[in-house]
């Protein structure tokens, strides 16, 4: 009797979740590995999940390389996940998992970095050319149109880095008075950059302006120009809020960030996917946009890129 | 060569030239030259300086590779065990609030622990270095990753900032630093018994330790040395950055290594010097920054620093023994 009992019991307890869940569905994202830059991205991702009612989780490849994004998804699709968002780490090395998942039966979008090659359903991230194009176009007009400039970028092999990069140079070479001296590999390294910069300032004594592309630059550029007493008198920006270049702002040395709105793609993450679970068209891209942030803003821009969503 | 010296001098010139290290001071002497030549701002003593903070923090952990590369072993965590060390002391300053110095002791007695893991289960466990070291450089680095979540540790105290940012007669700290690592390990490397027992189990293991020298004891403090430098070059290197990053370090394995075998050190062990592991971190740090003086095309730098250090590895190779 008490046998009975506890088998029945067990078998509601397994079943009973399985059931509740089953009406909810799981959405995972996938960043390209373990950095800060993403957790805005899952706030937005956790908020709008909240909105809509679904289940969603972040899982992270343990270091930045493709074998092991690739085994995250090929874990997800046997877990039999709903929708994957993924930050994409490479575009041709993605096409076949992101292939068994979708016939899998599993809604793949990307984020952030895209994998155009791939049957993904759409792109939502910045498109790193445009913001190139607006970072130059704001760099020329503090440069006052004239002078040497060198652009620092984390990895050449990088595409969204060459993309900001290319626009970046577009939109300067519209000004004949502004020279790109060269673009410098900083290897997405912190100490490389210091280094770099270091050298810069010494083969270059007439330069006017330093511009990074990569998180990794500004901060460390920054702290050269500090310690050689050149803050404020080298005009520097580059891309990305990490602490220390917000810092730089506070205090002058850096003139301006771009940001992207991390948290707006997290976002829009969970919609696209609920939109293609319900059989939506998607559009092939979306364009999140950036924000500059300057002295001005440093201290509300955060709050402002959510309250975006609050009213929604 | 023909000196018209007295018999002595020209035998100690003679000597000189004959020296292991002397090859590659030569290819290093070549290279300061055609780059101080295109492009004169290299030489200029503010870049100096600057460079020689830039080999500085290689070079103290490469001393570290040499200690346990001399018995045929390796360490593979050096790079993690520096941003791990970072870490610690950064995080001793910010979130204990303690005196600088107190920290940096904090941060390299972290370092060491790391390396005293190492070090039991090379010497005890026997599990053979570059496992141990490579298990090491993920767990460390691991272990930074999750109490840091990736957040790098800012808001370092000012006086810290001095022992990258201080000069001394117009070299940076840093610099005094290694400068003192390298003749300390010198010293312990060309003069003490530890040392001459260093050499000893490169060159024949079984030999040393049939002679009753335990073997396990000395192999155990190597590595500890070794992740004792790393963590020392990983802290210093914080001050630099004015801030602990998570990735701090990252990679320096190879660099390190890279120097040492530049410098002449065997990898099978038994045969290295101290000067050769200065002077291959030299090598690499001219490159790397005359490189970028002389405006060539970032996309070829890594091609030519791989060609280079393989023409300065062979050309030690082939001047060894004479």
């Amino acid at each position: 009797m008490r046998t009975r009992a506890c088998r029945w019991l067990a078998l509601v307890t397994t079943l009973l979740p399985m059931v509740v869940s089953a009406a909810e569905k799981t959405f995972v994202m996938v960043p390209k590995g373990v950095h800060p830059y993403y957790e805005p991205c899952y706030e937005g991702f956790k908020a709008a999940a909240k909105k809509y009612g679904v289940n969603v989780e972040k899982v992270d490849p343990q270091k930045f390389e493709l074998p092991m994004q690739v085994q995250v998804i090929e874990d997800l699709i046997a877990r039999k996940v709903d929708g994957i968002a993924i930050s994409a780490l490479d575009d041709a090395g993605l096409v076949p998992v992101i292939s068994d998942a979708t016939k899998a039966g599993i809604e793949v979008i990307t984020f952030d970095a895209p994998a155009r090659s791939s049957e993904a359903l759409t792109y939502i991230g910045t498109d790193n050319k445009s913001a190139g194009v607006a970072a130059g176009k704001k760099m020329a007009e503090l440069m006052k149109g004239k002078g040497k400039i060198v652009i620092l970028q984390g990895g050449l092999g990088a595409s969204n880095l060459n993309d900001r990069t290319q626009g970046f140079k577009e939109a300067l070479a519209k000004f004949p008075g502004i020279e790109v001296l060269q673009v410098v590999d900083v290897a997405g390294d912190f100490s490389v950059a210091t280094n770099k910069t270091e050298t810069i300032l010494q083969t270059y004594p007439d330069l006017t302006a330093i511009f990074a592309v990569s998180a990794e630059g500004a901060p460390a550029a920054a702290s050269v120009l500090k310690e050689q007493g050149k803050g404020g008198k080298i005009l520097l920006a580059g891309f990305d809020d990490l602490k220390d270049t917000l810092e730089g702002i506070r205090d002058g040395t850096v003139a301006f960030c771009i940001v992207q709105k991390t948290f707006k793609m997290g976002w829009l993450s969970v919609e696209a996917l609920l939109a293609a679970s319900e059989g939506k068209k998607l559009p092939k891209e979306t364009d999140t946009g950036v924000l500059f942030v300057t002295k001005a803003n440093v201290g509300t821009y955060m709050d402002e890129m959510k309250k975006e969503f609050a009213a929604r | 060569m023909e000196l018209s010296l007295p018999a002595r001098e020209r035998r100690f010139v003679a000597s000189l030239f004959r020296r292991k290290e002397a090859a590659i001071l030569l290819a290093l002497l070549i290279m300061v030259i055609v780059i101080g030549t295109i492009a004169p701002r290299f030489l200029s003593g503010t870049n100096l300086a600057q460079v020689s903070r830039q080999i500085s923090f290689v070079t103290i952990v490469a001393l570290g590779e040499l200690f346990v590369i001399l018995t045929g072993g390796i360490d593979l965590s050096v790079g993690s065990v520096m941003g791990w060390a970072g870490m610690a002391a950064a995080w001793a300053m910010v979130g204990l609030g303690w005196p600088v110095g107190a920290a940096v002791a904090f941060g390299i007695v972290a370092g060491l622990a790391m390396g005293a893991i190492n070090g039991s289960l090379i010497a005890w466990v026997k599990i053979p270095p570059f496992i141990a070291t490579l298990g090491m450089l993920w767990f460390a680095y691991g272990n930074v990753l999750g109490l840091t979540k990736g957040v790098p540790i800012t808001g370092l105290p000012a006086g810290f900032l001095t022992l990258s940012r201080g000069t001394l007669l117009g070299i940076y700290v840093p610099v005094w630093i290694a400068l003192a690592l390298a003749i300390v390990a010198h010293v312990v490397l060309t003069y003490t018994a530890f040392g001459r027992r260093t050499y000893a189990i490169g060159g024949n293991e079984q030999a040393t330790f049939l002679s009753g020298i335990d073997v396990d004891r000395i192999k155990f403090v190597l590595y500890a040395i070794s992740a004792g430098l790393a963590s020392i070059s990983g802290i210093v290197l914080s001050a630099r950055l004015n801030s602990a990053q998570p990735d701090t370090g990252k990679g320096w394995e190879l660099d390190a290594i890279a120097a040492a075998v530049i410098g002449g050190t065997s990898l099978a062990g038994g045969s290295g010097s101290v000067l050769g592991v200065v002077i291959g971190a030299c090598i690499m740090g001219v490159l790397r920054s005359g490189l970028l003086m002389l405006g060539v095309s970032t996309y070829w730098h890594i091609s030519i620093i791989a060609v280079v250090i393989v023409l300065a590895a062979t050309l030690d190779v082939k001047t060894k023994g004479k």
